[in-house]
């Protein structure tokens, strides 16, 4: 047998296969790793229920001038934490699993396994040129490509559709609990804040350099709270990509193939990743 | 002190998330109007007026507060179906992940086919002798590993 004529023959079979079949399963993997990714920013929001109790008690004893004996009782807060925590790592166990189950690094693994059988085995005199090297990582590119996109492309289809409405139901009781509620927990925050150190500003004992003092610390502890906003409000608006971006996922799931599912998923993607960049400004600023 | 006389946290716990998360928001407006009318006015208020002023728009916002809180709670009671959903759901995700790098396995064994075939075209006898040991021991690993 000339095994060189097979090689080329193989190669361009191969090819086809491959680029047929790893596009869209990428773009799925774009979009669910982008999702995952976005979500994740979720711990790097640096507010939480219980944190905003605490910045509560703190504004208290300045009030009151004491200091609270018993510590503050901010148990409800933990509560809604742990919930709002609950519904987070459901969502992105969601996102990375769907990420893995439409990643390719069953073929980059195949690739370094095979290249090294190839090349670095004890073969004595036996000289295997470059070319025929590829040529059989190509090859067992395709094996795997044939056996486990249709299988993958099959799943996926399968629980996009399973997880839709749960995914959207969550999404929205993600940023309800933090663009919403958290976000009013910040207000209610400024509106202490603005009240106390108006009443300093007033404050006739105080001298005009502790005034001048007290409105830097005034302007500081504003501009923290307004970047602390922005921050939930571009992680809101993180959320709304995903939820569309998943949703057109669903409408679309039957034809996973389609050059429109591509290029809609390509624009959620860049939606959610012009999220993670405004989000990762706003986290420098504060 | 208190504007309005707020239910117990038991008789709360009756609202649905949505509804404390409205009233939270009714809360809030409303303290805005006694913290901005205590500031507009602050002049023409006497120092009593002002005490008692900051101490209603403080107990507006703590009510605020309190609802915000409870309609992050409460919002369990309206997901936990869908909680449900998507945990089985990534669980059969993660368990497919799995078939897959045995799949994967699978190839990699056929990988080490395509190098004994590589060996074959090579007509190397120990290409041939090495490429069929390894294909037998990747054999041996993945019957190993098998359940």
């Amino acid at each position: 047998m000339d095994h060189p004529k097979l090689f080329p023959v193989l190669g361009v079979i191969g090819l086809s296969l491959f680029f047929a079949g790893c596009v869209n399963l990428g773009r799925v993997n774009d979009y669910a790793a982008n999702a995952a990714g976005s979500i994740g920013q979720f711990e790097e929001l640096g507010y939480s229920f219980n944190k905003a109790c605490q910045e509560k008690c703190q504004m208290e004893q300045l009030e009151k001038q004491q200091l609270l004996t018993k510590g503050c009782d901010c148990q409800t807060e933990k509560e809604a934490d742990s919930v709002t925590l609950v519904i987070y790592h459901a969502l992105k166990g969601y996102f990375e699993g769907l990420a893995k189950l439409s990643g390719n690094e069953l073929t980059n693994y195949r690739f370094n396994a095979l290249t090294n059988g190839l090349t670095a085995g004890n073969f004595g005199l036996v000289h295997i040129n470059q070319a025929q090297v590829n040529a059989c990582t190509k090859v067992s590119n395709i094996l795997t490509q044939a056996i486990t996109n249709g299988y993958r492309r099959k799943k996926l289809t399968t629980y996009i559709g399973e997880a839709n409405e749960a995914v959207k139901r969550l999404l929205d009781a993600l940023k309800s609990n933090l663009v919403t509620n958290l976000t009013r927990r910040l207000e209610t925050q400024r509106q202490r804040t603005q009240s106390y150190y108006f009443d300093l500003s007033k404050d006739n004992a105080i001298s005009p350099y502790e005034k001048k003092k007290v409105i830097e610390e005034y302007n500081g502890l504003m501009a923290g709270i307004d970047v602390k906003k922005r921050q939930i409000a571009v992680f809101g608006k993180g959320i709304e990509s995903i939820g569309a971006g998943h949703q057109e996922l669903y409408d679309a799931r039957s034809q996973l193939k389609t050059k429109e599912i591509k290029e809609l998923l390509t624009r959620y993607g860049s939606e959610i990743q012009d999220t993670v960049d405004e989000f990762n400004k706003l986290k420098n600023e504060n | 002190m208190n504007l309005i006389n707020l239910k117990t946290k038991t008789d709360m716990a009756q609202l649905t998330s949505q509804q404390s998360a409205v009233l939270a928001e009714n809360f809030l407006e409303l303290a805005e109007a006694v913290g901005n009318y205590r500031m507009e006015h602050w002049e023409t208020l006497s120092d009593e007026e002002r005490k008692e002023m900051k101490a209603y728009q403080y107990s507006l916002l703590n009510y605020s507060d309190e609802m915000s809180t409870n309609a992050a709670r409460l919002v369990m009671n309206d997901i936990e179906d869908s909680l449900d959903t998507l945990r089985d759901v990534t669980q059969q995700i993660k368990k497919d992940y799995g078939k897959l790098q045995k799949i994967h396995k699978v190839i990699h064994i056929a990988a080490a086919s395509v190098a004994l075939g590589a060996a074959i075209f090579s007509k190397q006898p120990q290409a041939i002798q090495h490429s069929m040991k390894n294909l037998v021991s990747k054999w041996k690993e993945e019957e190993e590993e098998a359940p």
